[in-house]
């Protein structure tokens, strides 16, 4: 218990405790000589400091801020903030809005096109929309558990003739989602690797 | 390590914000509100009066160059003890200052009763004890002791953990006790 006590008696004596730990400390300290010796101890040694006295300058504060002056540099801080800096700093926010953007418009392509379908219209531009979903089909997860085992379970299971249906319907937009949510999720990552590295090349530490 | 620290004095905001665009009658008024703490907290760090004037020049000339990278959660004055920090460090590196503790000066029983003489003493005894501190617990002992920072303000101004603070505090405060033993008996 003493030494607990001991070990946060810097703190409290430098006003950093609170609540259960504060009284804690408090209570203990009625209580035990060999911790009132020790806070007495840091009390005197932080009065002794104080006996080192600060550094006085013949040098006034305006003519101090004067010599700041003449030495500063004449390019202004703002543009010490280099201009293909900020253009690449934009251009890398861009870039999830660019794949949200795109993930709009794929999904928004293809509600558009199954609409006209509905409607019976058939225009030559969205043959080139059906390859390319026909293509991201081929290439996706889902198409991977096709063949053998949907052939295989289909016989025990009826119904999954309709699952399999839906599976080939819906996965080009849940290929594109997953592609886009990973997407999105690697630029998180690399954006917080960029920023810590930033943090410490401005605030290195001692 | 960042931590948001209690922004006042939006007159001083203000000040930051004209200086950042070029206006330097504003950075004036700021280098002369805070001249005081940063060439104190250079002096103690390093112990060389002259360098410390010269070093506090050079800190708010680091400081105008870098104010685009200010972030106002953080307070200014502890963002200037940063940098004035690490200049510090810069300069006692490259005049390759190392003082050891058995180079102090032996308080004599042989001294006069001259109070002054033995003040000035006393005085030097604890200037070279603080400077025989290892850097990282010297800082943190002058930002504590002399510029009054909460545990949390030093840990965001030197960008170390609560716990790191404390224990390089409470290292300080040690060796100081053990090298400054007889003063403290005294008292």
């Amino acid at each position: 218990m003493n030494q607990h006590v001991m070990e946060w008696l810097a703190a409290y004596f430098d006003g950093e405790l609170h609540g259960m730990r504060l009284q804690k400390v408090e209570e203990h300290l009625w209580t035990c000589s060999a911790c009132q010796l020790e806070l007495e101890q840091l009390q005197g040694l932080s009065t002794l400091l104080k006996d080192c006295p600060p550094m006085t300058t013949h040098m006034s504060h305006e003519q101090f801020a004067a010599q700041v002056g003449l030495r500063l540099p004449r390019s202004t801080p703002e543009h010490n903030g280099l201009t293909w800096q900020r253009g690449v700093n934009i251009g890398w926010l861009s870039i999830p809005l660019s794949i949200i953007l795109g993930w709009a418009l794929s999904q928004t392509a293809s509600l558009i096109i199954s609409v006209i379908q509905g409607l019976g219209v058939n225009l030559s531009w969205m043959s080139w929309f059906s390859s390319l979903f026909q293509w991201i089909n081929s290439y996706s997860f889902w198409s991977l558990i096709d063949l053998d085992f949907w052939d295989t379970m289909r016989d025990a299971v009826p119904w999954l003739d309709w699952g399999e249906m839906l599976v080939h319907t819906i996965a080009p937009y849940l290929t594109i989602t997953v592609v886009t949510a990973i997407s999105l999720w690697c630029w998180m990552v690399c954006w917080w690797v960029l920023h810590q590295r930033k943090r410490q090349q401005i605030h290195p530490v001692l | 390590m960042s931590d948001v620290t209690t922004i006042f004095g939006s007159p001083e905001l203000n000040l930051i914000a004209s200086a950042r665009k070029g206006d330097r009658q504003a950075f004036g008024e700021l280098v002369q509100k805070h001249r005081d703490g940063v060439v104190n907290v250079v002096y103690r760090m390093c112990g060389d009066p002259e360098l410390a004037e010269e070093a506090a020049q050079e800190a708010f000339i680091r400081a105008w160059k870098n104010l685009h990278s200010y972030h106002e959660q953080y307070l200014f004055r502890n963002w200037l003890y940063r940098i004035a920090m690490n200049v510090a460090l810069d300069a006692l590196r490259s005049e390759r200052k190392n003082i050891a503790l058995d180079d102090l000066p032996l308080r004599s029983d042989n001294d006069g009763p001259e109070i002054r003489v033995e003040k000035k003493e006393k005085v030097e005894h604890i200037r070279k004890a603080i400077l025989a501190l290892p850097m990282n617990s010297r800082s943190v002992l002058i930002l504590r002791e002399y510029e009054r920072l909460s545990y949390r303000e030093i840990a965001a101004t030197l960008d170390i953990p609560l716990g790191t603070v404390m224990s390089r505090l409470n290292y300080a405060r040690n060796q100081l006790r053990q090298c400054l033993a007889t003063y403290l008996e005294v008292e």
